[in-house]
């Protein structure tokens, strides 16, 4: 866990180091999606190996689509509640 | 979007693989993935730090506009205690840790997969993915039921690039940036608040 938020600030303050530097950006945009497609193959390799998970393919998905449903609900209250008592009043 | 057909490319090809073969060394495996999610987040953090937006975007920044993102954080953390109540399936802290991946699907489901395994990473990229997708579909009647600043909050992390263009649409261009720092703030604690949740939750 350390080393994940480690790598991640590392990655932030060397990014903003290097800004000036042009092809830093488009580098590290292509590095990111090349290591994405990695990572997701290799948990895709492990979901397909793994037939207990295969087995749950349905119930898995649908708890995913659930706890999206309800993220997106109270998002959308507490969005709404200082969309209400603030932005409104003061962006009018 | 064509970004994001390939990730699920890749993932299916995985999923085909993973039935076709056996799982190599399953240790020397382990150890080159953790490698290849370090790699990833430090390019991320270097892309994001990098993007000629960030200095701008961390300079115009009135304190006001951080009640956004927290909005988004808390109404997360409220709507996915009422799904762990309801419903019970996970422990707290992985329910908790999967919301907050807030649309941000490859990242949050990597880091679950490393911390955790494939059952919760796979939920992961089940809910995050489908967090982005709804907000795709359903941004002009968030709009319209819930206020301006709703297809912003529903976007999530996503606000700042995929569902960005959606939320112009629905809202108006001068949301353009409460939408681009809402979706930087929360790109940034991704990583934070995804680990966090599950260790310490």
């Amino acid at each position: 866990m350390v080393l994940v938020l480690a790598s991640f600030v590392t990655g932030i303050v060397a990014g903003f180091l290097l800004r000036r530097i042009q092809w830093i950006e488009r580098i590290s945009g292509r590095l990111t999606m090349v290591a994405v497609v990695a990572l997701l193959f290799f948990l895709g390799f492990g979901v397909g190996t793994n037939e207990e998970i295969r087995s749950h393919l349905d119930i898995l998905g649908l708890h995913g689509f659930l706890i999206a449903v309800f993220s997106l609900a109270g998002s959308l209250l507490t969005g709404w509640i200082i969309w209400k008592i603030y932005y409104n009043r003061y962006e009018r | 979007m064509k970004d994001s057909l390939v990730i699920i490319l890749f993932f299916l090809a995985g999923i085909g693989a993973g039935i076709m073969f056996d799982m190599p060394d399953s240790l020397e495996m382990e150890k080159t993935i953790d490698i290849a999610l370090y790699a990833l987040l430090l390019v991320v953090g270097i892309n994001l730090g990098a993007d000629p937006g960030f200095l701008e975007i961390i300079r115009s920044i009135r304190p006001r506009i951080f009640f956004i993102p927290l909005a988004t954080i808390l109404g997360t953390l409220l709507g996915v205690t009422v799904y762990h109540i309801l419903f019970d399936y996970l422990p707290f802290n992985k329910s908790v840790a999967v919301g907050m991946g807030f649309g941000y699907y490859s990242l949050s489901s990597v880091i679950l997969n490393q911390l955790d395994g494939e059952k919760l990473g796979l939920i992961a990229l089940m809910a995050n993915i489908s967090r982005e997708v709804l907000t795709l579909l359903f941004a002009p009647l968030f709009a319209r039921f819930t206020g301006k600043l709703a297809p912003v909050v529903a976007g999530g992390a996503t606000s700042m690039d995929t569902t960005l263009p959606v939320i112009i649409e629905a809202s108006g261009k001068r949301f353009l940036i409460h939408a681009m720092i809402h979706g930087v703030v929360l790109s940034i604690l991704v990583p934070v608040l995804v680990t966090l949740a599950y260790q310490l939750l």
